[in-house]
């Protein structure tokens, strides 16, 4: 009995009985205490689980803010209490939240969506077991209604008329105009010859509108815990939680136009991810830039594509000449700091980038590889980085305590300042299942300062660590980004050590007097700049640090030299590589870096597949090899 | 006692940023709706605001809050055990009654930092299987049908499993609570 109360009780908390099932466990709790008891206690443990598990500190501060202004606007005289007060104060609340929501911008998207709760009537995001609410709303009866019609609209083959309820799956064609009510409350306008060729019923990951041409017009209701209204078109997909936008589709091209909100908007061939604010629109299609343009602005002109079929095929040699590399995990490179450790070695980067290619441990020498890598001691910050980054992209669930431990070396070895050295091992034990990894404050080896270039990895390396679901420290991610603002230089870049100081507003020093920066640490210092304040929650578009780096690159752009740099240049397109897409920009300037960098690396490539001259040492070929396999896979995958 | 209004409102600011979250957890805890919990947090401050004038600061100002949020909570009860009549949702409303009879200063009287510090220590105390489910479910979001497919087990099993977890981990935090409060 007891088991079958437990199995009750635990699917109870999952919100997953049957009718039966319920009537069995009421009969149960209801004629013994102790059951009861036990029910109450799982639903208090789960629901505490579920709260500590789901908020960010930056979800918190809103929230807390929002109560404030909230019932500081309803300061209302004692004892004038409404009758009806919770729904006016329901309505004021909702209120003041969505303008709050206008201001501040905090439209979330991918998994940090997760965190928003619903505006007013939306279910909780799992089935989990709820008290009663005084609202009950019923089921809608269709996914979705059209409400207004002007012309002609087919639902499948038959003819339909104004009031005409959309099931899921059906496909809609319009010929003038249309206005369609979901079941959720979003409004879509579609316009004339517009096809939508499915609408995908609402699940607990939310909806899937299937947009096969013409115009689409979305006020999307605001989606609960978890979910997204999904837009997918034939060469696009818009993932969207609440917000005001417009879709206009060819068989070609997707052109996204968001008024309000924020869209996660993925261009689905060479795929790459934009967020696109509101007030912006990006175009996906063959040709044409992808990135963010104010509403308004002209589209650019067509730039001379990169051909897929050639980079394929120079991918191909590339990851062949790096398979037939022997001894990979025999290249190191020591000096006194890192005491004998290793302070890089090519094994890591390697790893990387064939699994970039899309190698997986059925390829016998990247198996053979990833054993030597994970029977390794964590020992430094760059292997430890890039080897984070391997097994996130491998398989972030079977890896995850092996990046859980390498969380913990990169927690554990921020110097005090914020940056990162070459490090030293760990002793904190991380258990299997560690989600969440913090400061070992036993840890006394943690040095006053570090370099800027181990500091980037660093913040690559944890980047790809909450991607694996591994929860950081946020005093590390705070620390981190206040050593980037506090190292710029004057005019913008980054150096390898602590610059002149930048300061927004104010002019330029002369490069004379000022302490120079270089290339691949500017682009470095923008990307870890926007890995903290991604991490963090934090607006970054805008970011006047952020900016001037990015005014500097485009000032200096090169995709044949490190600017301000005498080596080091493929690191540098692999900067950015990594600065375009964490910033959400296909531009530096008017400088388009991938097709530029693409069309340069497609001509510098060796016959045998490497790229560096051939009297270059192998391991310096083996790491060009690599940045260069990684800028031209865009190895940086947003989320 | 807060003689001006600009006294009052610096001090309901504070209340709100020091105790929201702890409070939301609470109410969390005994609604399962963040709405609502959100909802009676802005009611409870809403309370608190009109009898900032009582508060007296000599004493411990978190169980003050506590007892005003516990009236709204019973409030509600109230309001939604009158709204809802439907047979099925009787196991709701013994849950909620039975949520609703605990003493509110019995629980979440760690700050948010506090109960995710416990939350962690406790975990790192569990086997790590039990802690992989505990991730699973907990920050992937997956049920127990999909871990069960995952794990080439029965659901049941996987319920089984996480219902004792989920009693491991009650009785270290409230372990850990306790220290701290003795």
């Amino acid at each position: 009995m007891t088991e079958r109360l437990e199995h009750l009780i635990a699917g109870y908390v999952e919100g997953a009985l049957s009718q039966g099932e319920r009537q069995e466990l009421t009969r149960l709790v209801s004629s013994d205490p102790q059951a009861m008891e036990r029910l109450a206690e799982q639903v208090k443990v789960h629901r505490t689980l579920e709260f500590l598990t789901r908020r960010t500190p930056e979800t918190e501060r809103r929230t807390a803010m929002r109560i404030l202004q909230s019932v500081q606007a309803k300061k209302r005289p004692a004892g004038r209490r409404e009758t009806r007060r919770r729904s006016s104060f329901r309505r004021n609340w909702t209120w003041i939240a969505a303008a709050a929501a206008i201001v501040v911008g905090i439209f979330l998207y991918g998994s940090r969506a997760k965190e928003e709760r619903p505006e007013v009537q939306a279910p909780p995001p799992r089935k989990t077991p709820e008290a009663p609410v005084v609202k009950v709303v019923p089921p809608p009866s269709a996914e979705a209604r059209i409400e207004r019609l002007q012309g002609k609209a087919f639902l499948g083959k038959n003819e339909v008329a104004e009031g005409a309820e959309i099931a899921p799956g059906q496909s809609l064609e319009v010929a003038e105009l249309a206005e369609v009510r979901l079941s959720d409350g979003t409004r879509l306008i579609l316009g004339p010859n517009t096809t939508i060729a499915s609408l995908s019923p609402a699940t607990d990951r939310g909806r899937t509108i299937t947009v096969e041409r013409g115009r689409v017009e979305a006020d999307v209701a605001k989606q609960p815990d978890g979910r997204s209204i999904v837009f997918l078109t034939p060469n696009a997909e818009a993932r969207v939680l609440g917000t005001r936008l417009a879709l206009v589709v060819t068989p070609t091209s997707s052109r996204l136009e968001v008024q309000e909100g924020r869209v996660e908007f993925v261009r689905l061939v060479n795929p790459v991810n934009l967020i696109v604010d509101g007030g912006f629109y990006a175009v996906a299609e063959k040709g044409v830039p992808f990135t963010l343009r104010p509403l308004g602005e002209q589209e650019p002109p067509a730039d001379p594509d990169v051909d897929q079929a050639t980079l394929d095929r120079a991918i191909q040699r590339a990851s062949g000449w790096l398979l037939d590399q022997s001894n990979l995990d025999e290249i190191f490179e020591t000096d006194g700091r890192t005491q004998g450790a290793p302070k890089f070695s090519v094994l890591e980067l390697a790893i990387l980038a064939l699994v970039q290619v899309g190698f997986n441990e059925t390829e016998p020498k990247l198996k053979e590889l990833l054993d030597i890598m994970l029977n390794r001691p964590l020992q430094s910050t760059y292997t430890v980085a890039l080897q984070a980054m391997a097994l996130q992209k491998l398989d972030p669930i079977q890896y995850r305590h092996r990046i859980a431990q390498c969380a913990q070396f990169l927690v554990d070895n921020q110097a005090k300042n914020g940056q990162w050295c070459y490090g030293a091992p760990t002793p904190t034990v991380v258990p299997p299942g560690t989600i969440v990894v913090m400061r070992d404050p036993e840890f006394d080896k943690r040095p006053p300062s570090g370099d800027n270039s181990n500091s980037h990895f660093a913040a690559l390396g944890l980047r790809a660590c909450a991607a694996a679901g591994i929860k950081i420290d946020r005093e590390v991610l705070e620390l981190g980004l206040k050593w980037w603002i506090e190292s710029q230089c004057s005019d913008g870049s980054w150096g390898y050590q602590k610059g002149d100081g930048f300061k927004a507003g104010r002019p330029k020093n002369p490069p004379s007097e000022s302490k120079p920066g270089f290339g691949s640490m500017t682009v470095g210092a923008i990307a870890a700049m926007c890995i903290y304040s991604q991490l963090l929650d934090r607006e970054y578009k805008r970011d006047p640090s952020i900016l001037a780096g990015i005014d500097w690159t485009a000032r200096r752009f090169s995709v044949t030299q490190n600017p301000n740099s005498d080596n080091w240049y493929r690191y540098n397109l692999f900067g950015l590589e990594r600065a375009g897409i964490l910033y959400g920009t296909a531009q530096f300037g008017s400088n388009e870096w991938y097709p530029a960098g693409a069309n340069h690396l497609l001509g510098a490539q060796r016959a045998e597949g490497f790229w560096g001259r051939p009297e270059i040492e192998v391991r310096s070929r083996v790491i060009e090899t690599c940045f260069a396999v990684l800028f031209l896979t865009r190895a940086t995958v947003l989320r | 006692m807060i003689q001006t209004d600009a006294g009052r409102r610096e001090l309901l600011r504070e209340l709100v940023l020091t105790y929201q979250a702890r409070l939301r957890s609470y109410l969390y805890s005994r609604t399962g709706n963040a709405e609502i919990a959100d909802d009676l947090a802005q009611e409870t401050f809403l309370a608190v605001f009109r009898r900032i004038d009582q508060y007296d600061s000599s004493r411990p100002v978190w169980p003050w809050i506590m007892g005003i949020a516990r009236n709204e909570l019973l409030n509600y009860y109230r309001a939604a055990s009158t709204a809802r009549r439907r047979v099925d949702d009787r196991l709701d409303l013994l849950v909620a009654q039975r949520l609703a009879a605990d003493d509110p200063h019995e629980a979440a009287v760690e700050s948010i930092d506090e109960q995710k510090q416990s939350l962690s220590a406790c975990l790192r105390r569990l086997a790590p299987r039990a802690r992989e489910l505990v991730t699973l479910i907990y920050i992937e979001r997956m049920n127990c049908s999909e871990v069960a497919k995952l794990w080439k087990q029965t659901s049941g099993a996987v319920r089984t499993a996480i219902y004792r977890i989920r009693k491991a981990l009650e009785t270290c935090m409230q372990g850990k609570i306790s220290r701290r409060v003795v």
